[in-house]
């Protein structure tokens, strides 16, 4: 019993006890809401990367692409596993508009409600919302052969990140310019350029800026000719595939590797089976890992901080203690001298680190929870009042701050409030256990 | 002499001191270094905007002729050093089987280039951008940056030269996109009409700048050769931007200002009409300011979340002093006893509080500065150990982690550190100055 009532009156009577739990409580705030933003930050982007490929992509390096997807794209739909497949074409372009704009752009051909429904494209898209059919149908003239660009191209952002868009799409001509390669991977001749005119049908959003700003969708077959993968056998850069509810994509990819590899070996004859060798099948994550292992080393850096940073906390606990030890020196002799052991000292004094732990890490969670509840509210009224803004929302695709509860981020942060707790009064609880009651109740110290 | 025997007897003595110091160094370093990577980093977008651009820009939104006049004109100003003129476009190149790049194409004139602009490593530079040049009648020779032929290595970061040096002499194919001849004299320009050229040229160089998306799609053709392969019914060159290096006396400012007439006077004579207000003329570290300045807000936001944090080493602090306060009593006791003051009891305190503030600072800003110094050997120890690459040029642009010492925020921090020791020991030195003698030397 003595066990519970002395941690507990020493939280209660030893004040100093009480700095132990504020600089707990403080270092568990700070955590709290910055890996927080940072977990909402970078599961954000990996969603926005998610939705942007679909589950898994079967794809090649190579600017020649593959041929014969036609019928590994109906063995994959005949899959239970998989929901929404979409063939697309990768290659690089210009474009130029008028002689003022001109730049490099990465051409993608889809099908768009194949690619809508195996990847997030169709939620990026505006003026044809809930119509992918007429996608590459310019509003102003359904006749005109339409084109796709990343929204970063076509609109500005304001202050708050919003895109300021035209009522009506606006009416612009492209000319696309391509390289067209032969399945040998030459270039088609010197001088054999492909160019087309294409008009601007709607943009799209994807959230991450690169693709926004650098992407132009075109109609697959439109693609093909221009990069010179028309013809007979019609060649391919990407296979994006979706998986069926309750299919992890590790699961999903490992079934669609298998029929890769069953496929690749019945087409080994074939005159453009070499193509084939360059394809791989990855999961979203290992697909788009070069973009998204920045953003988690980022993250990891911030933990790696906040532990260095939880080092002066540890030592805290640890002075706190070991002064809550000298001054309780009587009080663990008496306790030694009417029969507990060293191990129960040690447990007295670890169940009052746990509870010096647990009520800092109550505290600094709870203020943290509060604080992101309201931390939009926060930065709204700085930015009316100050006109501060964390990030520069015409600058970056983020929206909100992300402040959203994540129980793994806050357990584990709880959870290593206590252990820093139960470390940094490790040394004092051991020196306390090894006190003797002899030398601790001698009259000549009363 | 008693003041300053006694912190030093406590100091040595009073090892749970060193508690305090190490926690002071700790959160020093930390801060030192944040600070430091972010200033670095700042320094190294400003330095490399003026290493691959000059000091200011001349940017016009459309091309124009008889910019060697402006050129002159400029270097005729005591406040330029050098002027070249720079024409910009996309492109595609095509390396070989399959290996297709979208690039950014310079059209310049070599050994003006030279003297605006600094490389900071060229692979083999023996003849520097002057070996661009070649007979008209021979093949176009071009530098492509290191990027365009090999990537750099996903754990090391570095390139792969060898793979660099089979490119020379290599002949590659560039197609750019459309391209009007410009006009400036023409009130009526009529429709605009695309245009696209292809040619050859041979890679006779790779350039590396450190900059790593400047390394990554650039490429660097002889501008007369250049303009005739776009149009090759164009009279003369044109280009579209200026860059200019000041004279190391020139002031900005007024350098800016004088610029800005020049081409006022230029655009006027080649009648530009309104593009010449539209045309930027500003320096390269301000083209980057929009993006330093969230930097920068970053950095003080990250400073800001460290320094809360770092609250907890005054109470530290105020902890292991309002310990040795109550285990000192008797010393306290007897100083008073002898007369000293309680204004004297409580400078003993406050110096020893200042001299662990001092410690802790020195020792942070050693350890911060070791850190920063050795920062890259760390990150290679750490990608060879652990197989982790935490830092990418591909990612935050240089290949090297800046480690440059800002030790203006270094001295900041430092004595920031001693003023919360001091804070941090504030109340026990209270505490022990109104201790009362006869309290603490009574014997029962």
């Amino acid at each position: 019993m003595y066990k519970i009532i002395l941690p507990l009156r020493y939280l209660v009577n030893r004040r100093i006890s009480l700095l132990a739990v504020s600089a707990v409580a403080l270092s568990v705030f700070i955590a709290s809401v910055v890996l927080t933003v940072m977990h909402g930050l970078v599961g954000d982007f990996k969603e926005k990367n998610h939705l942007f490929v679909g589950d898994c992509v079967v794809s090649t390096p190579s600017l020649v692409g593959f041929a014969y997807y036609e019928l590994f794209v109906e063995q994959l739909e005949a899959m239970p596993q998989v929901a929404a497949v979409s063939a697309v074409v990768k290659s690089y372009g210009l474009f130029t508009m008028g002689d003022r704009h001109s730049g490099g752009v990465q051409i993608v051909g889809i099908d768009p409600i194949r690619h809508g429904r195996a990847t997030g494209f169709a939620a990026g898209i505006h003026y044809h919302a809930g119509d992918l059919a007429s996608l590459f149908e310019p509003g102003y003239d359904p006749n005109l052969p339409g084109c796709v660009f990343g929204i970063d191209r076509i609109f500005l952002k304001d202050d708050d990140g919003a895109y300021q868009y035209d009522p009506c799409v606006p009416h612009f001509g492209f000319d696309i310019t391509c390289f067209p390669l032969t399945a040998k991977g030459a270039l088609r001749g010197l001088g054999s350029v492909s160019s087309k005119r294409f008009y601007l049908s709607d943009v799209s959003w994807s959230g991450l800026a690169r693709v926004d700003d650098h992407y132009v969708y075109l109609p697959r077959a439109e693609a093909q000719t221009l990069c010179g993968m028309g013809g007979r056998d019609k060649r391919i850069n990407a296979i994006h595939v979706k998986f069926s509810e309750g299919v992890t994509p590790e699961e999903g990819t490992e079934r669609v590797r298998d029929l890769w590899t069953d496929y690749r070996e019945n087409r080994s004859g074939a005159s453009l089976a070499y193509l084939m060798d360059t394809v791989t099948v990855s999961d979203w994550k290992r697909y788009r890992r070069a973009s998204i292992a920045g953003m988690e080393k980022e993250e990891t850096a911030m933990i790696i901080l906040f532990v260095l940073v939880g080092i002066t906390t540890v030592f805290i606990v640890f002075v706190v203690f070991y002064m809550i030890v000298t001054h309780k020196v009587k009080d663990i002799g008496i306790l030694k001298s009417m029969g507990a052991s060293s191990l129960d000292v040690m447990a007295l004094f670890g169940g009052f680190a746990c509870l010096v732990g647990l009520c800092g890490a109550a505290l600094g969670l709870l203020g943290g929870w509060q604080f992101l509840r309201r931390v939009n509210a926060l930065e709204d009224w700085l930015h009316e009042k100050w006109d501060f803004q964390v990030w520069d929302r015409s600058m970056f695709a983020i929206g909100d701050i992300p402040h959203d509860i994540e129980p793994s981020v806050m357990g584990a942060i709880g959870i290593s409030a206590i252990f820093a707790c139960l470390f940094g009064a490790l040394l004092p609880t051991w020196q306390a256990a090894r006190l003797r009651p002899i030398e601790t109740l001698q009259a000549n110290q009363i | 002499m008693l003041k300053l025997l006694l912190c030093s007897r406590y100091l040595r003595r009073r090892k749970v001191v060193y508690l305090s110091v190490a926690a002071l160094a700790l959160s020093v370093a930390l801060l030192i270094v944040v600070s430091s990577l972010f200033t670095g980093f700042i320094a190294a977008c400003e330095q490399s905007a003026v290493d691959v651009l000059g000091d200011v820009l001349i940017s016009c939104p459309v091309k124009f002729t008889h910019h060697e006049r402006l050129i002159e004109q400029l270097e005729a100003s005591d406040q330029v050093q050098a002027a070249t003129a720079v024409m910009l476009t996309q492109g595609l190149l095509h390396l070989g089987k399959g290996n297709v790049r979208a690039v950014q194409i310079f059209g310049i004139e070599p050994e003006r280039f030279q003297k605006v602009i600094h490389f900071r490593e060229s692979l083999r530079g023996t003849g520097g951008l002057a070996s661009l040049m070649s007979p008209q009648d021979s093949t176009m020779r071009g530098f492509v940056s290191i990027g365009v032929v090999t990537e750099p290595n996903e754990l090391t970061d570095e390139y792969d030269y060898a793979r660099a040096r089979e490119a020379l002499g290599l002949r590659v194919s560039l197609t750019t996109g459309s391209l009007r001849r410009p006009d400036t004299q023409a009130a009526d320009r009529g429709p605009v009409r695309p245009r696209r050229a292809s040619f050859q040229f041979t890679v006779a160089d790779v350039i590396r700048s450190g900059h790593f998306f400047f390394d990554r799609e650039s490429v660097f053709l002889p501008l007369d050769r250049l303009c005739r392969k776009l149009d090759p019914s164009a009279a003369g060159t044109y280009v579209q931007r200026v860059q200019i290096k000041l004279s190391p006396t020139a002031e900005r400012a007024s350098a800016i200002e004088e610029i800005e007439s020049i081409w006022q006077a230029f655009g006027e004579s080649i009648q530009l009409g309104y593009n010449i207000q539209l045309t930027d003329v500003i320096t390269a570290v301000e083209m980057q300011a929009r993006y330093v300045g969230e930097i920068r807000k970053q950095m003080g936001m990250l400073m800001v979340i460290f320094g809360i944090v770092d609250v907890g080493v005054i109470a530290l602090i105020f902890c292991i002093f309002y310990m040795i306060v109550r285990l000192k009593q008797r010393d306290i006791g007897i100083i008073r006893s002898c007369g000293g003051s309680a204004g004297a009891v409580a400078a003993i305190f406050l110096g020893f509080g200042a001299v662990v503030g001092l410690v802790g600072a020195l020792l942070g800003v050693l350890l911060g500065y070791l850190f920063t110094a050795n920062i890259n050997r760390i990150e290679a120890w750490v990608a060879k150990a652990f197989g982790l690459n935490l830092w990418s040029s591909s990612l935050y642009v240089f290949e090297k982690i800046p480690n440059t010492m800002d030790w203006g925020s270094a001295g900041f921090i430092g004595l920031a550190a001693i003023a919360a020791a001091s804070v941090g020991v504030l109340i026990p030195a209270l505490l022990a100055a109104r201790t009362r003698p006869v309290e603490v030397l009574r014997y029962e």
